[in-house]
């Protein structure tokens, strides 16, 4: 806490004493004079507010402001002897002016600061040098006479003057250049950039808006720098003064919004205020532009507006102040630091546009402008590149989570795979030992029991037991009956059925034809199916009394079922038999199936037709019910439906 | 004994079963039985001494795998039909046992009156298969039209003759009803179906006796 507390301290000395230093400098320089010893120097003139007026002695500075605003022109007049006339090359030298002038010496023109004509060209916080030729002066008593013209009237302003030798007054020249014209160009650029990035960084993260307040702030300074470049300027004068007014007015509400945002204040009625404020002053102060009034608005504009502005300004120095307070954050001690410099040099410009201050070296808060931006900016992309690195961090820990949780997302997905698995392994352990039971199971039995009452003849055990093995070998074919079609599985059980009828003295017919396809019979369902064909020829075997078997797979044409039939030519007077038990079995594990299953008395080979009645692809999205088949395909044709 | 009669070797490590065929071999005048072990080994170096004209292998042999003898037998420059002994003719055996080399296969549990004929059909240039076999083959050969990426080099040499033979076989047709359906003699059905098994066995004699030689089949006795 304590290396904290020192530090926030060390920074708020350091940062307050590196910008009272750096205001010192600006000042400093603009107090730059040439050497006195090679040139001299007017701090007095006569002026005369008109062509008609009396002279009358003035200081230099004079600023119109201080005086009578209603000042359009106005003559400064200079006297000085002397003796001989000069030999070296020879320049008079203007480093403070406002508006426009042109210099007359001994009644000749030297020089002008540009076009007299509406608007003016404007020389506000430009430097002027005149060369001036040996010609001009005279031996004895000499006159300068400056004509001084304001566009608004009460704006124009004289400083000091300089005449002696052009080299030395054109050093002073080029460096009071420097300083006024050529650095604030520099620092719109600097400006605009810092502007741009910013702005960037908030098209990047929209969430993020303070930047882009700032952005928006160092915007509208620039538009307040602009008349640091401009001579001569677009708009009529009136407009001009307004622009520049609102620019600044916007700039510190756009500073307050970004101090708010800065230190996470998402809302703040202060500033819709101050907004409507503005925009409400900007619209008043506008509309005094079409009316015969401006020249109340130059008068009080001004002030208003800077005012106004100086007014809001306090607001984010008052909310970083108290933040800076709580938090003790040397970021924010910085930033508010550099804000009160700003403040400083605005109040400047401020009391000199009152008229309170001479203000002969013009508006001063761009050269504050500069550290204000930069110390904000630096801070903003520090911001920014910790929380880019935060999220960076974040976003490697989230990817290492949603991989944990993947891996055992995985895990448990491969373990519910295992246990499916598991759980279809145990329902087919379990069909296939009920089936060993059922079949195998039964056959084996019967051996058995042949075995021990049978002495001699051995045949019939020797039948039961390939019974046994043709089951077994019919158990296997139907569990690796997987993705086979119908006709495939049904080719599966011939062998078994065709030994089974010749040994009954049976002649098969076998008839498999290309079918529909059905739903995809498991080995469960093939087993299903091959029990069925199994009791359907066994029932026929023992009650039908014929010698033909024709089992036929097809498309039956009315309904887009397939069926599998088993026609014989026997006896159909066993339907109360086939009622019994094996029809009970064949009805259930057609039920299994989704099939039907009919028996037709007087079938095709003229004994009974029982046939199975499986939904094809198409028509299995109707579950098939247990009403009867009518229509084309029974039509005097009587049908039992055991279903 | 006469040299015209083709030989039979029988591999088979049950002693019953083997006893069997033996005896049905022994009722066959059309055929000699050359040896029956019941070992990897000994049929090893039966098979150094002389090569039948016919072998009868059980694919799982206590010291060994018939499938690795059956391999062997196909490299042979003599003419060797080798025949699985199976109990269930199931297409796992079956197939692997006919991409080994095999020309069929020979149910164990078979009428023993009928072992004979049936070896004696193999050897008329018949080849058994069983409709759960040939729905296997079918498959195989399905798979490799609807995907290139389960492309099997061997089921892709079927003709579409040889598949349409298959076809019927699997859904339980016999070769002369397959015959007639098609319009073909009855002959050339067994013919497709040997065919289809020669396509099935690997793929050139050089590749199966590097297969032997690495299995450790071919032993300088064997091979020289």
């Amino acid at each position: 806490v304590k290396s904290t507390s020192l530090r926030f301290h060390s920074i708020t000395v350091l940062s307050i004493t590196l910008f009272v230093a750096y205001s010192w400098l600006v000042f400093h320089l603009h107090d730059a004079q040439p050497d006195d010893s090679q040139v001299t120097r007017f701090s007095a003139a006569e002026f005369a507010p008109g062509s008609e007026s009396e002279w009358t002695a003035v200081e230099l500075a004079h600023n119109w402001r201080q005086f009578d605003l209603a000042i359009a022109e106005g003559w400064y007049r200079f006297n000085f002897e002397l003796q001989t006339l000069p030999v070296t090359l020879t320049a008079l030298y203007i480093p403070k002016l406002s508006q426009n002038l042109a210099v007359f010496i001994n009644g000749v023109e030297v020089g002008n600061g540009g076009s007299f004509e509406t608007p003016i060209s404007r020389n506000w916080p430009r430097p002027l040098l005149f060369p001036v030729a040996p010609e001009f002066f005279v031996e004895g008593r000499n006159e300068i006479v400056i004509w001084l013209v304001s566009e608004p009237a009460g704006r124009g302003m004289l400083g000091d003057i300089f005449l002696g030798d052009r080299d030395v007054l054109g050093q002073a020249y080029d460096n009071r250049h420097l300083l006024k014209v050529t650095l604030p160009a520099a620092l719109v650029v600097v400006l605009v950039i810092l502007a741009c990035l910013l702005t960037s960084i908030t098209y990047r993260n929209r969430r993020d808006s303070q930047y882009a307040w700032l952005g928006a702030s160092m915007i509208g300074l620039m538009g307040h720098s602009l008349p640091m470049l401009m001579t001569r300027i677009p708009v009529p004068s009136f407009y001009w003064e307004w622009f520049q007014h609102c620019c600044i007015g916007f700039t510190v509400l756009f500073v307050l919004i970004f101090a708010n945002r800065f230190v996470g204040i998402d809302k703040d009625r202060r500033e819709t205020i101050a907004f409507f404020t503005l925009f409400l002053l900007a619209i008043l102060s506008l509309s005094i532009g079409f009316t015969e009034h401006q020249a109340l608005y130059y008068a009080w504009g001004g002030t208003v507006w800077g005012g106004l502005s100086v007014l809001l300004g306090t607001i984010p120095a008052y909310t970083l102040t108290k933040v800076m307070i709580k938090d003790k954050d040397p970021q924010k001690v910085m930033m508010l630091a550099s804000g009160c410099m700003m403040i400083f040099f605005g109040a400047q410009d401020e009391l000199f546009v009152a008229g309170l201050i001479s203000g002969e070296d013009g508006y001063l808060v761009h050269y504050a402008s500069p550290v204000v931006a930069i110390v904000f900016t630096a801070i903003l992309f520090s911001r920014f590149v910790r929380a880019s690195l935060d999220a960076e961090k974040l976003n490697k820990e989230l990817e290492t989570r949603v991989q944990q949780k993947s891996d055992e997302l995985a895990q448990t997905y491969q373990r519910i795979q295992a246990m499916e698995r598991e759980q279809l392994l145990a329902q087919e352990r379990e069909r296939f030992n009920r089936d060993l039971h059922d079949g195998l199971g039964g056959y084996l039995a019967g051996a058995l029991a042949m075995a021990e009452r049978l002495s001699g003849d051995r045949s019939s055990l020797v039948s039961t037991l390939q019974d046994a093995t043709d089951e077994m070998r019919l158990m296997i074919d139907t569990a690796e009956a997987s993705g086979a079609d119908l006709g495939m599985i049904v080719g599966t059980m011939r062998p078994k059925l065709e030994r089974h009828l010749n040994c009954a003295g049976f002649e098969l017919h076998w008839t498999v034809l290309d079918t529909h396809h059905v739903n995809e019979l498991g080995p469960s369902a093939a087993m299903q199916l091959v029990r069925i064909a199994q009791e359907v020829v066994c029932n026929a075997v023992k009650h039908s009394g014929g010698s033909l078997m024709r089992i036929r797979l097809a498309n039956n044409d009315c309904d887009n079922r397939v069926a599998l039939s088993f026609s014989d030519n026997g006896t159909c007077h066993r339907l109360s038999r086939e009622r019994g038990n094996g029809m009970r079995n064949i009805q259930a594990r057609a039920n299994q199936l989704n099939a039907l299953i009919t028996c037709e008395p007087k079938g095709e080979l003229g004994g009974l037709t029982v046939s199975l009645l499986l939904p094809s692809m198409s028509s299995s999205l109707q579950p098939m019910t247990s009403a009867p088949v009518q229509g084309k395909c029974s039509s005097g044709v009587k049908k039992s439906h055991l279903v | 004994m006469d040299t015209a009669v083709p030989t039979v070797l029988v591999v088979e490590d049950d002693d019953d079963v083997r006893a069997r065929i033996c005896a049905a071999i022994a009722n066959e005048p059309r055929l000699a039985l050359m040896a029956d072990v019941a070992t990897f080994h000994a049929a090893s170096s039966v098979l150094g001494r002389k090569i039948p004209r016919l072998a009868l292998i059980d694919l799982e042999l206590p010291d060994g795998s018939g499938a690795d003898l059956i391999r062997w037998l196909s490299t042979q420059s003599e003419p060797v039909d080798s025949l699985v002994l199976t109990v269930f003719g199931d297409e796992r055996h079956v197939v692997s046992a006919i991409e080994a080399g095999a020309a069929g296969y020979l149910l164990k549990g078979e009428d023993s009156m009928q072992i004979g004929p049936s070896l004696i059909k193999v050897l008329e240039g018949e080849a058994p298969i069983s409709s759960a076999v040939a729905r296997h083959i079918l498959t195989r050969a399905r798979r490799t039209v609807l995907s290139p990426a389960t492309r099997d080099p061997q089921a892709e040499r079927l003709t579409p003759t040889e598949l349409e033979v298959l076809g019927f076989i699997a859904k339980g047709y016999s070769a002369p009803e397959i015959a007639a359906l098609t319009n073909r003699s009855p002959n050339t059905v067994p013919t497709h179906v040997r065919n289809i098994y020669r396509k099935l066995s690997v793929h050139s004699r050089g590749e199966a006796v590097f297969e032997a030689m690495q299995l450790g089949l071919i032993a300088p006795e064997v091979s020289g």
